[in-house]
């Protein structure tokens, strides 16, 4: 019986169709991991032209940096449009003039004239071609897995970090023999991959026979309340946990590196912390995927993203406190590892919520909300930096930032919690055992597609 | 002390010689007679150093002095003498007693030129020795792999001096022509900016021929020092072959992925038809999931 009830919720995640779990399911996990390369990783690389920038515009390094903020802020303001041509046209649309318009903007650049060129063709075409691909290929991936969906996540999203590892000495290289102009022109071919990832992003197929019909009022149910998801609590709840999430995030990766060399840590060592972090990330990343799809933690999913949100807060309360570099050592690996972590597992949470049938608008919404903060928030824990003269306030609040992150989502799950609790003992008898054996949750935990006993029995 | 006379006679000699130009408006005659004790250099020598880097922008008297400390043996006199360029110095032997077991030897020179410049050694005989490298500020930053720049662009080379060290009178361009330096002056192509600390050559219209090694030298009041760089001009053909390839690439892998995907979805419709002719073996099945499916649904929503 109980067998035959999971059967039933399995089906019922998809609605229309079996989740492939696997098969090309993979595939699509490796393309979404181009993507992220492609994505990601490029827009790393790119500060590693600003110097050549600078010497060639002959501007300073500030009016240059933007570049970068620019590509940044307009991936992340711009992926709601993403996710809405991915609802309208198919993902692999979407997916493949993305990647259209972001390997015309970086071949455009490599035509610049001024800094105010670069300025539209990177920060606003690129930018803008990047927004359409990321948030769709992601979206992509929580279609294809529900059961190993922390685990897809886990690789694909590795790509930021294993590109940037790779990209790096290769975008040195090409600077070193053609420039920052033919760097550009092949960087912008590089780029043309993400129209592969495109094509790869096969739509699932839908059953042709007797649930056929049954699509097309999903379909229309669909078009009504495509947006109707950014009112259940749940995902406002979760809203508000990202922004505080995206405050506190940015801040320790930008300032680790000045804050080193102020207690005293030699350049080289400084610049092996970053490394450190980024392969921790890469580790953090696939291992905490595997390790959440273990049937033990599958249930408790928003548990570890809690977890892991609440390691970094502490991490960053502890910095101002680590004055040497062994003992930053440690803080690099911790740090990199559930940095790694909680960014495989923001669309695992948010697919959770929402489902799969909306993924694609809530991780545009999700991503928007990102990137206020993105920008604000290293020029505001600089200004802290400059008006007390040390690191410790701006790494304090980046903790406490984290820290109320993982408080809004545990004191929303207690509510939850607590409400399901009350409806039961103040006693509808019918309810009660039907409870018992549909055991159907509207609690804040995990899958809202698998039924789950309540805890308590 | 009973060397003082002389020296102030000598300084005062040097004065008449050296030219009236100066650098800076603190540099005066007069000064020059306290620029003696400033630039002034004393070593120890013990095990560790060999060479003693001076560094010299003006014309000066330079004093250079060497202390040893001596050894077991405790020689009442040692011959001590200074080499200049690996050659002595004429007249320069003097025999040296120990003062508070210290053995001292110093020299006065009168460094003016570019030729005083150089390595000068202070020798103890057969026991210890020296060598003090006097020279202008050395141009720090040096760019080994060649500065790229394409056909009909603009190229900017820069050069800096380290911001600690003394600020160069001016600086010169120039590029190697066969064997020899040939320098570069304001022109409809060429663009000097002299800054203090950096300078910058930009190069507009650039062909082929501009390619080669270029010198930036920064020029002080007793000597020039330069550093190269190697600009190599291309065309946009060497980026766009990469490229190209790059695109092709795309489009193959884009065309084959495309074609196996249809291919393998004709397949499946000739399956599923496949199956629609075989009826009722698996259609209860599908109605019995679709009917549980259905209440599940209806369940769900209240």
């Amino acid at each position: 019986n109980e067998k035959k009830k999971k059967k039933t919720g399995g089906r019922r995640a998809s609605r229309v169709t079996n989740l492939p779990e696997g098969g090309w399911g993979w595939m699509v996990v490796a393309s979404c991991f181009l993507a992220t390369i492609c994505i990601r990783a490029v827009t790393r690389c790119i500060s590693m032209f600003f110097v050549e920038f600078q010497m060639y515009f002959e501007r300073d390094y500030s009016t240059t940096a933007w570049i970068h903020s620019m590509i940044d802020c307009t991936t992340m303001l711009c992926a709601p449009l993403g996710s809405f041509l991915g609802n309208r046209l198919s993902c692999r649309v979407t997916v493949l003039l993305g990647g259209l318009l972001s390997s015309a903007g970086l071949v455009l650049s490599s035509f610049a004239s001024s800094l105010e060129f670069l300025y539209a063709s990177l920060g606003i075409l690129t930018g803008l071609g990047y927004a359409l691909s990321y948030t769709t290929a992601i979206a992509m991936v929580g279609k294809y897995f529900n059961e190993r969906k922390a685990l897809a996540y886990g690789i694909a999203l590795s790509g930021s970090g294993i590109g940037t590892f790779l990209l790096a000495p290769a975008v040195q290289l090409l600077i070193e023999h053609y420039s920052w102009r033919g760097a550009l022109l092949v960087l912008g071919g590089f780029v043309s991959n993400l129209c592969v990832c495109g094509a790869l992003m096969r739509p699932l197929e839908t059953c042709p026979d007797p649930t056929h019909a049954g699509h097309k009022t999903v379909q229309a149910a669909l078009s009504k309340e495509e947006f109707g998801f950014l009112w259940i609590p749940r995902f406002l709840v979760l809203s508000v946990s990202f922004v505080f999430l995206a405050f506190g995030c940015s801040v320790p990766v930008v300032y680790l590196v000045p804050y080193a060399l102020s207690v005293g840590v030699e350049h080289q060592h400084a610049a092996f912390l970053m490394s450190i972090f980024g392969v921790s990330g890469i580790v953090g990343n696939i291992t905490f995927g595997w390790i959440t799809d273990r049937t033990c933690l599958k249930r408790h999913r928003l548990l570890s993203y809690i977890v892991a949100i609440s390691m970094e807060g502490l991490c960053c309360v502890f910095l101002p406190l680590l004055r040497s570099f062994p003992l930053l050592v440690p803080f690099s690996v911790f740090y990199g590892y559930f940095d790694g972590a909680y960014v495989a597992l923001i669309p695992v949470v948010t697919s959770d919520t929402v489902g799969s049938t909306h993924l694609a608008s809530a991780l545009g919404v999700v991503y928007f909300l990102h990137a206020i903060p993105y920008l604000v928030s290293p020029p505001i824990g600089g200004w802290f930096v400059d008006q007390t003269g040390n690191y410790a306030l701006t790494f304090f609040i980046s903790g406490a930032s984290f820290f109320l992150s993982s408080l809004v989502l545990v004191a929303a799950s207690l509510a939850t919690r607590l409400m399901a609790l009350c409806k039961r003992t103040l006693g509808q008898g019918k309810h009660s055992r039907e409870t018992n054996r549909s055991k159907i949750v509207p609690v804040f935990s995990q899958n809202e597609m698998h039924t789950v006993p309540l805890r308590k029995h | 002390m009973e060397l003082l006379p002389i020296n102030i006679l000598l300084m005062l000699a040097t004065c008449r010689l050296t030219s009236s130009e100066t650098v800076g408006p603190t540099l005066t005659p007069l000064t020059l007679a306290s620029a003696l004790p400033t630039n002034s250099t004393r070593v120890h020598l013990t095990g560790e150093n060999k060479v003693e880097n001076v560094e010299l922008l003006n014309p000066v008297n330079l004093s250079l002095e060497c202390i040893w400390t001596g050894n077991q043996d405790k020689q009442p006199s040692i011959t001590g003498y200074w080499r200049k360029g690996g050659e002595e110095i004429q007249d320069s032997r003097v025999p040296v007693a120990p003062e508070n077991q210290q053995y001292r030897l110093q020299r006065v020179f009168n460094i003016v030129s570019e030729e005083h410049l150089g390595n000068y050694t202070c020798v103890f005989e057969n026991e210890a020795e020296l060598d003090f490298i006097l020279a202008v500020p050395q141009i720090g930053e040096k760019r080994e792999k060649p500065i790229i720049s394409y056909v009909g662009d603009f190229v900017v080379l820069t050069c800096k001096m380290e911001e600690k060290k003394p600020v160069p009178r001016t600086w010169n361009w120039f590029k190697t022509n066969g064997t020899d330096k040939e320098q570069i002056f304001e022109a409809q192509r060429y663009n000097i900016i002299v800054n203090g600390h950096k300078t910058k050559l930009k190069v507009k219209d650039v062909s082929e021929a501009d390619s080669g090694v270029y010198h930036c030298a920064a020029v002080y009041n007793i000597s020039t020092s330069t550093s190269k760089m190697h600009l190599k001009v291309i065309t946009i053909w060497e980026p766009l072959k990469p490229f190209l390839g790059i695109l092709v690439e795309v489009v193959i892998l884009v065309t084959a992925i495309l074609i196996y995907e249809r291919s393998h979805s004709k397949k499946k419709e000739a399956e599923a038809n496949g199956r629609n002719a075989d009826p009722k073996n698996t259609q209860p099945q599908v109605e019995d999931d679709e009917a549980e499916e259905n209440t599940s649904v209806r369940q769900r929503k209240t």
